[in-house]
């Protein structure tokens, strides 16, 4: 290609070029066969030829090539099928551009012709468009298409007009061919007679208009301008003007024409007309129903549309909630149905970011493959439940600590073949991940068959690193928690594969963050397990409500066990913990009206809500359970990024805002030991 | 005089984006796609980032949402064709596109809004939230 420095001398050739490249991406495709590929090459050719078309005054072929551009869309969306009728309109639509772009520089007007023919074939293809003349009336009078007639653009609907004039109309010097090619201005259109209506011979007068005419009409002009055109003949008139769906193929076989009365009584007593054309069955559908599409759309979009849902549900609560303060009962049925649709929407939106685990598990095979080798092991990989889905948002953050979790697993839990042949083990390893639903929760865990957790290395280390005190009694649990303590690594020695500063610390973290929990189980020579509980999404979150003075706090469903009541009498301290005894056990506990310095007057009866972490049972004492609530989760933005005892924020119904309490980060904070 | 990054897939529209800002005195760097734009605004700051929506492999939305979530903070131009298909001005005005231009557009035009978007102050680091 020379070079220029004239942009439209290098338009030109950048259009040959694509060009050259629509030819081999239409010849690419095979009817029949998934050829996504080719046709948003294809697209992007000539959305690109257009725009930079436009651009450089090339205002032909930019109009031209829109029009290949939204067929190309009508495939991309399944709209139309690929056909050998549309790799040839392509490479026609093709040379076509090539003469428009010729013609510009010779200056030999192309065969605009040759253009219109090709758009209408194109448009032919569509399947909406495939339909049969009208047929069943009793005279027929097809008026063909005019050429001139325009496609339908981006904002096309269809109308079907049904015109019966007044019988008078020629008389009142109306010529109703006038109105018709009025009509075809409008856009593409179908035009037939019915002559029914015709009385015998000897009834008629001379001068009598008694046709009337079934139109369909593809426009972007709107109901108004078809109005317009028979804004005169209106009187005595019957008119119908009908939106149909662009979609839909229109029901071949029914004239959608009023039925005449006979000429003595005048046209609009004539009511025995067919009010509705039928409907389309199932059997009229055009046949790409049964081709499954999809559409490729970037995930941040749906971010948005994840977003504009959250608004929506918080914007639907206030509403209810004005609802029940302002008493009308009218008002219940709509709020009621706003709420089945809210929530259809919601949980539709929320559908699509839905994927597999699959694609997150698969790098693992490579990754498994490769650092065994390097490490010199012998080492299987079994994965189920890659169907399990997730949201997208949480899978783009799982494989980072998922990646580590097996890393670690190759690395130091499964032993070489001869050590695993020494302790009576088969040679290979085996490492199991697995993915499956446990309520609104996905368990994934990463079990290997290694040598297990060295549980007397790790108190050692943690002792040597004052992490603990040498004569602390801790259980088993606990000791295995100490690897995620910051800084903890129990190899021997950094390798290439794990170590490097990352520790389990960062896994757990990163896990957190996600709103999810880890647990860790081993058994000595005989393998670890890691379980990693995620929520199925991080937009929306099932959540207990509870209040402490004014303020309103979310604690995350999943870990509620269960709320009981306490009198300030029952809550002991022991060794300056605080516990309670529920139903014979005693049982740790957090005052969030202390932690958070709320004060204001304690009810004589404070509820605690038991929830799980991490193996524990741990209380919070809160002074009004208000009962469970489905929440739209809010970051807390940067500014908040530091707070530990909640993981997000929601809007309430009134207004205020309510914290979504992090229990981990509670545990943390509140410095309340575990156990009893 | 501004710095100004260019991306665009078409070479005939960088050159008439390029030689029009030149014209109008401002130093200009282009690139042929998102993933050259995103290397480039790596390695040097820019005032004004100008990029087409619609393009191959990473297209404008990714380069301005990428950018902004690396902390690259430039003004910037979205460009997208008139009646497209799928307008995506709107999606790029959300993720922070200060204005908006779409094909054909004139040089005058151009000049324009580049001068317009050029008085403001380049966008502010703000948190990134979401769900």
């Amino acid at each position: 290609m020379k070079s220029s420095n004239n942009p439209t001398e290098t338009f030109l050739q950048e259009a040959a070029e694509l060009l050259e490249q629509v030819e081999g991406n239409a010849l690419e495709i095979k009817p029949g066969t998934d050829s996504t590929e080719s046709v948003n090459r294809l697209f992007r050719a000539f959305h690109t030829i257009k725009g930079s078309g436009s651009m450089f005054g090339f205002t032909a072929v930019a109009e031209f090539t829109h029009h290949i551009e939204s067929a190309l869309d009508s495939v991309r969306v399944g709209r139309m099928a690929t056909s050998p009728e549309l790799i040839a309109l392509l490479l026609a639509a093709r040379d076509h551009i090539a003469d428009l772009l010729a013609s510009s520089q010779t200056g030999k007007p192309a065969d605009s012709q040759a253009g219109r023919i090709i758009i209408e074939e194109l448009h032919a293809l569509l399947p909406q468009e495939a339909e049969p003349e009208p047929n069943a009336l009793s005279s027929p009078a097809p008026v063909p298409p005019p050429a001139s007639a325009e496609p339908e653009a981006g904002a096309a609907k269809r109308y079907r007009v049904a015109f019966r004039p007044n019988v008078n109309l020629l008389s009142a010097g109306t010529d109703p061919r006038s109105l018709l090619d009025e009509l075809r201005g409008l856009g593409a259109c179908t035009i037939a007679a019915d002559a029914s209506a015709v009385p015998p011979l000897d009834k008629i007068q001379p001068d009598g208009c008694y046709l009337a005419w079934a139109i369909t009409l593809v426009t972007d002009k709107g109901e108004s301008a078809i109005r317009d055109v028979f804004m005169f003949v209106e009187d005595g008139a019957d008119l119908r003007i009908e939106e149909v769906p662009i979609s839909t193929p229109q029901a071949p076989t029914q004239p959608d024409i009023p039925h005449a009365a006979p000429p003595v009584a005048p046209a609009p007593a004539a009511a025995a007309a067919p009010q509705h054309a039928p409907r389309p069955t199932a059997k009229d559908a055009p046949s790409v129903g049964n081709k499954s599409s999809s559409v490729r759309v970037a995930s941040e979009r749906l971010d948005l549309l994840v977003n504009l849902v959250g608004e929506l549900v918080m914007t639907h609560s206030r509403i209810s909630q004005v609802a029940t303060v302002a008493k009308l009962p009218s008002l219940d049925t709509p709020v009621e149905d706003l709420e089945r649709i809210v929530s259809a929407i919601r949980d539709a939106v929320l559908g699509i970011r839905m994927m597999p685990i699959a694609t997150t598990f698969s790098r693992f095979k490579r990754l498994v493959h490769d650092l065994s080798a390097e490490l010199g092991k012998e080492i299987d990989l079994v994965v189920t439940g890659e169907e399990t889905e997730l949201d997208k948002t949480v899978l783009d953050q799982l494989g980072d600590p998922l990646v580590h979790l097996v890393r670690n697993s190759i690395d130091h839990a499964i032993e070489s073949p001869d050590q695993r042949e020494r302790a009576g083990k088969p040679r290979r390893g085996t490492i199991h991940l697995s993915a499956a639903h446990e309520g609104s929760n996905v368990i994934v865990t990463i079990r290997d068959d290694g040598k297990g957790l060295d549980l007397k290395a790790i108190r050692a280390k943690a002792v040597d690193r004052k992490l603990i005190a040498p004569d602390a009694t801790l259980s088993e649990k606990e000791i295995i928690n100490l690897i995620f303590l910051p800084g903890f690594s129990t190899a021997e020695k950094v390798t290439s594969v794990s170590g490097r500063g990352v520790g389990m610390d960062v896994v757990r973290r990163q896990v957190e963050a996600l709103r999810g929990t880890i647990q860790v189980e081993t058994r000595p020579g005989a393998g670890t397990t890691v379980a990693l509980s995620l929520p199925l999404t991080l937009a929306i979150i099932e959540g207990q409500l509870v209040e402490i003075g004014h303020d309103q706090f979310i604690v995350p469903m999943s870990a509620v066990a269960e709320n009981v009541e306490i009198e300030a009498v029952e809550r002991t301290s022991r060794n300056g913990r605080n516990l309670v005894p529920v139903r014979g056990e005693l049982i740790p506990y957090i005052r969030l009206r202390d932690l958070f310095e709320i004060r204001g007057q304690v009810p004589d009866i404070e509820k605690i809500v038991i929830v799980h972490h991490e193996g524990h049972r741990v209380g919070l004492v809160v002074d009004r359970v208000l009962g469970s609530h489905q929440t739209v989760i809010q970051s807390l933005g940067r500014f908040y990024r530091h707070i530990e005892v909640a993981s997000g924020a929601t809007i309430m119904g009134d207004g205020r805002v309510a914290l979504i309490l992090d229990l981990a980060g509670l545990v943390r904070t509140s410095g309340q030991p575990l156990g009893a | 005089m501004a710095t100004i990054l260019i991306v665009d897939d078409s070479p005939s529209i960088r050159m008439f984006l390029e030689q029009t800002l030149v014209a109008a005195g401002h130093e200009v760097v282009t690139a042929p796609d998102g993933r050259h734009g995103l290397a480039t605004l790596r390695t040097r700051s820019f005032d004004l980032l100008i990029t087409d929506i619609f393009m191959p492999e990473t297209d404008g939305i990714e380069t301005i949402r990428t950018a902004r979530q690396a902390g690259i903070l430039p003004r910037v131009i979205a460009i997208s064709s008139k009646d497209s298909i799928m307008n995506l001005l709107p999606a790029a005005k959300m993720l922070g596109a200060m204005r908006t231009i779409q094909k054909p557009f004139t040089a005058e035009q151009l000049k324009e809004v580049v001068a317009a978007v050029l008085l403001q102050p380049p966008p502010a680091a703000r948190a990134t939230s979401g769900p």
